[in-house]
Order: C-alpha cells, then structure tokens, then sequence
C-alpha cells in the first residue's frame, strides 16, 4: 500500500485551478493565467511569492512540470516565460486525497447537512 | 511623410521598470530559469498596467513580497522554515521598534542624519540618471547621429555644414537618413499681442529621421525645400492650443507669419522638443546654387537598420572627400565627423560635472551613515548587556545578527521615507538650477529615482549596521555580564566611533575645499569685468520681416526711429542698436588689410562683427578710446566707417594710430575712425576677440537687440518699451527681453549649478560632522565621567581637564585633516575644468578651510569638556 499523501489546502487550490486553466486552454498554463483563476476561485487575494513557491515545491515532488514558451516576448524584457501542467503523478495525489477527503466526509451528512 | 515612419511613441509603454529595485529581484531569486521567468511575469504585468507612481508604488509592493520570501528561501538559516522565519523576522521588527520608541530623541536623530544623506543623495540621482542615461526624447533614439564639418583651416572642430553639401550627403548616403535645421524665429500676428515663436527652419523628412510623426497634418516633403512654393508652417502643439484654441481644422489654414500668408501643414505632438522647446517648425528654402563655403546648417541622421556608426562615417567621409576635390575653393581641407545626437547632446562637460557632484553627495551620505553608525554605537555599548544575557540564553549568532540588522535596516527605512520627502524638495531645488538647461527637463521624481532611494536606504542601513554588529559579535559574554557594561567593549566602542569621525572629518574636508574652489572660482567669473557693464541695463531683440520691410531703407527708418523714441523714454540714460549683443553669440566676418599677401580663402582672416547704432557704446558702458564713434550721419550713401576694437588695433598696427586705415570687407574699403575697449563676448574665461563694429543705419539687417541703460525697474520701465515698439508697428514682437544681469546669470548657470550643489553638499557635510565630532567627544567624556571625577579630586584643575578633552579632539581632527587635505589634493585636480582664476591647490582655501575645519572641532569638543569640568567629583566618583 503506498504512503497517503497529504495535500494542503493551497496546494490542492494550485492543481485544481491548474486543471482548470489548462484544460481551458488546451495547452500548459502560464503563471498569471493560473493566478486570476485562483483568485476567482477563492475569492481572495494570492500572494505570488506564495504562488511561485508553491509550484517550486509541487514541481519537487513531480506533480507538476513546466515548459519554455518558445519566443521572445519584448514585454517581458528579454526573460523567458514558463508554463506549467500537471503531471500524473499530481493527478493521482489529487484523486487519493479527494478520496481520503470524501471519506472523512462521509457519514456526516445528517451533521453537517 | 515618407513610409518609413514609426508610430508615436507611446513613452508609458516604453518606460521600463526601476531597474535597481529589478536588480535587488534578480538577486534575490533563483539564478536559473525559474527566477528569470519570475522576473519576466512581473515585467510583462508591470507594461500591463497603466504608467504613473501608483504602478510604481504596485511594482515596489510585489517586490517587496517577493524578495522576503527568496531571501530567506534562498539564503535561509538552515532547518528554519519560511512561516518560522519570517515569525522571526516580524517579532524582531516588533523589539526593533520598541527599543526605538524607547530612546525618541536617538531615534529621530539617527533617522534625521540619514534622511539628510539618502535626501541629497536622491535629488543628486534625479540630476544624474538623467545625464548618464542620456534619454533623447525619439524612438531608437540610439540610430540617430549629428553630422558635422570639420574644418582644420580654420580651427573647426565640429561645425556647421553648407546646403550644397548637405544636399551632396543626402543624395549620395546609403548608410543615413539625412536632414537639415537651422534654430530660427518667426513672427506670428493675428493673436492676442504679436508674438516671437522659437523653432527650426528644417528639411523635408526632419520629422521622419526623428521617427516622430505630426499630431495633424503632414511633415514637410521635398517641394517645401524649393524658395518658388507657397510659405509653409507646422505649429506646436502648445502653440496651436494657445493661440488657436486647439481648432481641429486648423491644416490647410492660413496664418501671418512674419507679416506674410502662411499655410498651416500640421501641428506637432504634444511635448516635442529637439534639444529645448520648439514653437513652430518651417521648412528650409534653399536653392541648390547656395554658397557652399556658407556654412549655417546642423545636420541629424538616422542610421538605415543594418548600418553601424562606422560604416555611415565611412559613408559620408567618401562623400565630402570627393566634394574636397571637386570644389577645392570651398571644400579644401574639410572633413565630417560623425557622432551620436546623445554625445552631441550630452557633452562631457555635464558629465563631468555631474559625477562630481554625485561623488560629492556620496560622500553626504557616507557621512550621515558614519553618523548613524555612532549613534548606533553609541547605543550597542549600554547594551552589551543585553546582548551577553541573550547569548548566554541560548540565542545563536545568527539570531544576534538578524536582531541588530533588522534594527539598523528599520532605522534605514525610516530614515529612507523621511529622505525621499526631502528629496521632493531638493528635486524641485535642482529642477530650478537647471531651468532652460534642455536635457534637463526631464529631472523628475519618477520610479528609478524611488528605486534607488530604496537602494540607498537598504544599502546604508547594512551598512552603518555594520560597525555596531561588528560590536556585538565581539562581545565577551562572561565579561560583559560581569563587569556592568563598562568594560573593554565599550572602550572597543569608542575606538570604532573615532575612526568614524576621522572619516567624517576627512570627507568633509575635501567637500569643503571643492566647495570653496568652485564659489571661488564663481565669483571671480560674476564679478570679472566682461567690458561692458552688467547693471541697469536691459536686452531685448526683434526681427523685422523681410516681408514687410523689404528694403533696407525701411529697416533703417525703424530703427532710427525706434532708437530715438527709446531714448527719449523716462528713466533711459542711454539706447543703442546691436546686430548682436556679445552673450547672445557673435557673427565672423572676413577681412583683409590692404598690403596683406594674397590666401586661399579657407586662410582668409576673420573678425568679430557688430552693426551698432551711435548710441550702443555708451548704453553698453564701452570706452572710446580713440577717434570717434558712430552718428546718425553716418547712413548709406556717406564714407563706409568703422570702429574697431583695441585688439583688433594691436593685431594689426601695434606701433601706430590705427585711426584713417582701411579695411577691406568683401572687397569694399572701410575706413577706422574710432577704437573702443575689448569685451569678453564669450566670456570672462575666454580671450576677448577682435572686432569689428558698423554703423547699423548703413546695413541695416533684419534683426537687431535693443540696449537700454536705465536706472528704473523692470517692471517700470518694460510697458513703456512695449508700447513704443507698438506705437512703431502693432504687428512687431519684442522678445528675449532680459536684463544684463539675467542673460549673464543664465551664461554662467552651469558654473552657477556646479558651485551650489557642492556648496550645499559641502554645508550639509560640515553640519553632519560636526554633530558627529560633538556627539563622540560627549560620550567619551560621559564614560571618563569617573576618570574626571578622581584627577580632579586628586588636585586637577578645570583646565587641566578641559586641555586634555581638547587635546583628545584635537589629535582627531588633525588625523581627520591630515587625510582630508591629501585627499583634496588628489580629487580637486578633477574640477579644474570649472575653476577659473583660482589653482587647486590655492593654499590660502586649502589652509582656510584646514584651520575652520579645526576650529570648529575645537570648539565641537569644548563644549562637553566644559560640562565634565563642572560636575562634583563626588557625584563624578559614584557615577556607575
């Protein structure tokens, strides 16, 4: 049996709207792109120091990878452009931890209603 | 327009970030494509959003974010995670400030300093980027050239070019896009009062080698070069607000411009400029038989894509080479030099002088730090307590370190926020200075200046926290905690704080006596006599339209008129007429004195030349010092007579009376009938040059500078003057109206601007180091408070007392001094190009300021020596 894995909650937030994003696209996303449709989907402010890291330490773990845009965009003063999708190893740390989520939740309807 | 025109320039587009606060990013981040790719997100989201101090305030925001969280990331203490960290990091922001908000008068004092240093410093740096960034207000401003003609015959190093071979270089280059201009002014009627526009008369395709396309309308295009066309103008666009209500349909209209119809072909962009402001644009009506040896044009180009520097040099050297040699009368030993429009623009005297004066608010700024540093110091001796117990409560190092950093960049920050508001004030101080300076107008407060504020801040925090950290880390726990915090680190303390102020003594010495060169050297070129006299007299010229004076009688009969209505005004001692007045400029004529051996015409000799009305000389306040001057006989139709001046005289008959010689001028004899005193046209670091003055009622041009001597105010006497000229012709503009005083001023601004940013550097220095030599010699005096207390009860005198203080701060400052003046000695040579009449090493300033410098130290240490002599010495002796 393989280790649970864990994933907190802004990371879940980062894959999931990950998803999304590229899904939406049809092709990996860039950060910024990633950024507003976290931001919709929570509703708040998110910190792109926090942002950056996160995927940082999500591409660590091989759960999401990134690509170089192949042009050179003068807007973005000669620097390179990255952009990201997530892997399947993500995806199955996604649907563990949605499982182990809905298992909690489980037998708790009647409470929680 | 031709199609190889760019679009407008949208310059909020084209402004790229602070580029050092980028920098401190880029340090901050990964140094692989993860943290290039960061970099690049922020940049394209920075060009996203609309320009003004609100994206700039967002950028240093998101920065600030980023650069907390990589910093500790990336150089993080190993095993401590980022929410740790920067838990730490705020708790110690907390005690930071606690310990501030104890000590109030410290704090403010410490910040105070240090915003008087990051203060001057940001204001330098607005002055600074602008020159050393060298921005020319035009797309690709890096392909455009200024194209000149070198003339070795007569000692041109890079002067202006004829039409014909302008027109040669811009048929035969295929390297450059070429045009033409010529500053000139016209007269525009029909408005609320006549008015003088400044502008160019410029080529076809001026606009286009510029890249700049009019805001309406058309540029000039070739058909508008040929004298036969119809009168054309393109209006700027303050000029076409001002005067024409911003009419949209004012293209294809026509306007009376020097007293003829004129079509209005466009109007310029908003803020255009080309090297100051431009009023109007009208194109250059040249005919291709124009005297090739009549050389009055500039000439700018645009380098093809593809071109290098060297390639259009080669260019149009093989094009003027042949020109050499195919008009060897005109073209005989000429050459052309290329160079770029931003060297052209910004020549090496503003470089020059402005790392000068960055130098020397480096070193207001080292001062200040040197200041905080003491004062931190200061505080680090009371706390070696402190800092033992935490050591030896377990706190690391490296959690001592970050304590006393965050304090020391706590205090940088606020002292950085006070400085920057200083630095609003000094911007508009220098944005005064350089008023009508051209390049010069885009001093501002923008994003790159706030940048390196904050640069400087952080920078000077690190660093003035070095000394106290330094402190610390030597800190001998046991001893420390045993011996009361008077102990060995304390005296370590005291060692550092002398070295500073040692520093702060030697920095300001050599301030000091920059400083005092250059108002020296100031004052000897305001006060030197130029030859004609500065007060009460007033400048103001005129240019009477071709179109509406044809004929030279006409111009004559106005001048005459305008001289002797002027003259009769109340308050006018004396009026004259001028062809040009010596500060505006001077114009060359040849000549040759009959017997001289016949030249080629490259050798011919040249002079000075003025046409004056009888009454110049005596407005002016020259001399006549031989013959006699003009009168208002001397008109067209009597004896050609010149007056010549003493130079001239001593140049050509040095043993003789030069009075009844002739003079040849394009062939026609003129004859000496008076000699007048030499004027320093260009300046009383210049020679006075040789020259020749005419009678204007003889020739009289088409423009001309009024001199009135007057003992009444501007404001008295200007209406007057205004109305006399309207009385004349309602249609006829004054302009440039200036008194002597003022165009003198504005001749010697950059001088002016040098000597006061070093004398205000050199002020705030001399403030700052003697806080700091005060404030050292108080607390050494305050820690020997026991010291004191035991000699005088052993039988010291008062003045044994206060001789030993002195001695003390006296031996600082001589050390301090020592290296002052060796420094001075070695910097001052730097400024010889602003020093006039006066040596670097004047020994009488360098001495001067030594001995001040000294005093002032003296007397910075007396003062705490006088108190320690007044204390009981048993309350000196119980002193803990």
């Amino acid at each position: 049996m393989p280790t649970p894995v864990f994933l907190g909650e802004f990371e879940q937030l980062v894959l999931l709207a990950l998803f999304q994003v590229t899904a939406k696209l049809n092709g990996d996303a860039p950060v910024q792109a990633l950024r507003e449709r976290m931001e919709d989907l929570s509703g708040r402010k998110v910190s792109r120091g926090a942002l950056y890291r996160t995927l940082d330490r999500l591409d660590g773990k091989s759960w999401v990878v990134w690509s170089l845009d192949a042009e050179d965009v003068p807007e973005r003063g000669g620097h390179p452009r990255r952009r990201f999708r997530v892997t399947p190893d993500g995806i199955a740390v996604l649907r563990s931890s949605r499982d182990t989520l809905l298992g909690l939740w489980s037998g708790l309807e009647e409470v929680l209603g | 327009m031709t199609r190889d025109d760019g679009p407008f320039p949208n310059r909020a587009s084209q402004e790229q970030p602070p580029r050092l606060v980028t920098r401190f990013l880029a340090w901050t981040l990964p140094r692989d494509l993860r943290g290039k790719s960061i970099l690049g997100d922020l940049v394209e989201e920075w060009h996203a959003r609309p320009a003004g101090l609100r994206r700039t305030a967002w950028y240093l925001f998101e920065v600030a974010g980023l650069a907390t969280r990589y910093l500790f990331v990336q150089r993080r203490i190993a095993g401590v995670h980022d929410h740790v960290m920067l838990d730490t990091v705020w708790s110690d922001v907390r005690h930071a400030s606690r310990l501030f908000w104890k000590r109030p008068v410290l704090t403010f004092a410490a910040a105070a300093a240090l915003a008087l240093g990051v203060g001057t410093a940001a204001s330098a740096f607005s002055a600074i980027d602008v020159v050393l960034r060298r921005p020319i207000p035009y797309p690709k401003s890096a392909q455009l050239v200024s194209v000149a003609t070198t003339y070795a015959d007569r000692g041109w190093a890079a002067g202006p070019s004829s039409w014909p071979n302008f027109s040669d270089w811009r048929n035969g280059t295929t390297t450059l896009q070429l045009a033409a201009y010529h500053h000139t002014g016209v007269n525009l009627a029909g408005g609320t009062s006549p008015e003088r526009l400044n502008g160019y008369a410029v080529s076809a395709g001026f606009l286009s080698v510029l890249r700049m396309r009019p805001a309406l309308g058309r540029g000039f295009l070739p058909e508008d070069e040929h004298p036969g066309t119809s009168h054309s103008v393109i209006l700027s666009d303050a000029v076409w607000r001002r005067d024409f209500g911003a009419d949209a349909s004012i293209v294809g209209r026509s306007v009376d411009l020097d007293g003829g119809p004129c079509e209005v072909v466009g109007v310029l962009p908003s803020g255009f400029t080309f090297d100051g402001p431009v009023d109007v644009l009208v194109p250059l009506r040249q005919s291709p038989e124009a005297d090739r040896d009549l050389r009055w044009l500039g000439v700018v180009g645009r380098m093809r894509s593809g071109a290098t520097m060297q390639q259009a040099r080669d260019d149009i050297e093989a094009i003027q080479a042949g020109l050499a040699a195919g008009h060897p009368d005109a073209d005989h030993g000429t050459s052309v030099v290329v160079r770029s429009l931003q060297d052209e623009w910004f020549q090496a005297g503003f470089r020059q002088g402005s790392i000068i004066a960055g130098v020397a608010v480096l070193f207001v700024l080292l001062i200040a730090c040197a200041n905080v540093a003491n004062i931190l110091l200061a505080r680090a001796a009371g706390r070696e307590r402190e800092i033992a117990l935490r050591g030896a409560l377990g706190a690391g190092r490296g959690r001592i370190v970050a304590q006393l950093l965050t304090e020391s960049l706590l205090l940088a920050l606020g002292g950085g926020a006070l400085g920057l508001l200083l630095a609003v004030g000094g911007i508009r101080w220098i944005q005064g200075l350089t008023a009508g300076v051209p390049q010069f107008e885009q001093i501002a407060l923008n994003a790159r200046v706030v940048g390196f504020t904050l640069v400087a801040t952080l920078g000077s925090g690190i660093l003035f926290g070095l000394a106290p950290l330094a402190q610390a880390l030597r800190t001998d726990l046991r001893g420390s905690l045993s011996e009361g915090g008077r102990g060995g680190g304390a005296r370590r303390g005291a060692r550092t704080r002398r070295a500073l102020v040692i520093t702060e003594i030697a920095l300001t010495c050599v301030l000091l006596i920059s400083a005092t060169l250059m108002v020296v050297a100031f004052s000897a070129l305001d006060t030197k006599s130029l030859g004609f006299d500065i007060d009460h007299r007033v400048t103001a010229q005129l240019t009477l339209p071709s179109t509406r004076y044809p004929r030279a009688a006409d111009r004559e009969e106005f001048f005459r008129e305008l001289d002797q209505r002027v003259s009769a005004l109340p308050g006018v001692t004396a009026a004259g007429l001028t062809s040009s007045f010596p500060l505006h400029g001077a114009n060359l004529t040849f000549y040759t004195i009959p017997g001289d051996p016949v030249v080629p015409s490259a050798r011919r000799r040249a002079a000075v030349y003025r046409l004056v009305s009888p009454g110049y000389f005596r407005a002016t306040g020259m001399q006549l010092l031989a013959g006699r001057s003009f009168t208002p006989h001397d008109v067209d139709g009597t004896p050609r007579v010149m007056v010549v001046n003493r130079k001239f005289a001593d140049l050509h008959w040095p043993n003789e009376s030069p009075l009844g010689k002739t003079v040849q001028l394009d062939s026609i004899a003129w004859q000496v009938v008076g000699v007048v005193s030499n004027t320093y046209d260009f300046g009383a670091n210049q020679e006075p040059p040789a020259e020749i003055y005419q009678p204007i009622y003889q020739l009289p041009g088409e423009a001309a500078t009024l001199v009135v001597a007057t003992d009444q105010p501007s404001a008295v006497f200007l209406p007057g003057l205004r109305s006399t000229v309207r009385s004349l012709d309602p249609n006829q503009p004054l302009y440039a109206i200036q008194t002597v005083r003022e165009l003198l001023r504005s001749w010697l601004a950059r001088n002016a601007a040098m000597s006061q940013v070093l004398g205000a550097a050199a002020l705030l220095a001399f403030l700052l180091a003697m806080v700091g030599v005060y404030s050292v010699m108080a607390h050494t005096v305050a820690l020997r408070t026991r010291e004191v207390g035991v000699r005088m009860a052993l039988g010291a005198r008062s003045s044994d007392i206060l001789l030993l203080v002195l001695l003390q701060g006296g031996a600082m400052a001589a050390v301090g001094l020592g290296i002052g003046l060796a420094g001075s000695l070695a910097v001052t040579r730097f400024l010889k190009i602003f020093l006039y009449e006066v040596s670097p090493r004047d020994p009488t300033i360098l001495f001067g300021v030594a001995l001040t410098l000294m005093l002032t130290c003296l007397l910075a240490s007396w003062i705490p020596a006088f108190r320690a002599t007044r204390v009981d010495p048993m309350v000196a002796l119980r002193a803990d």
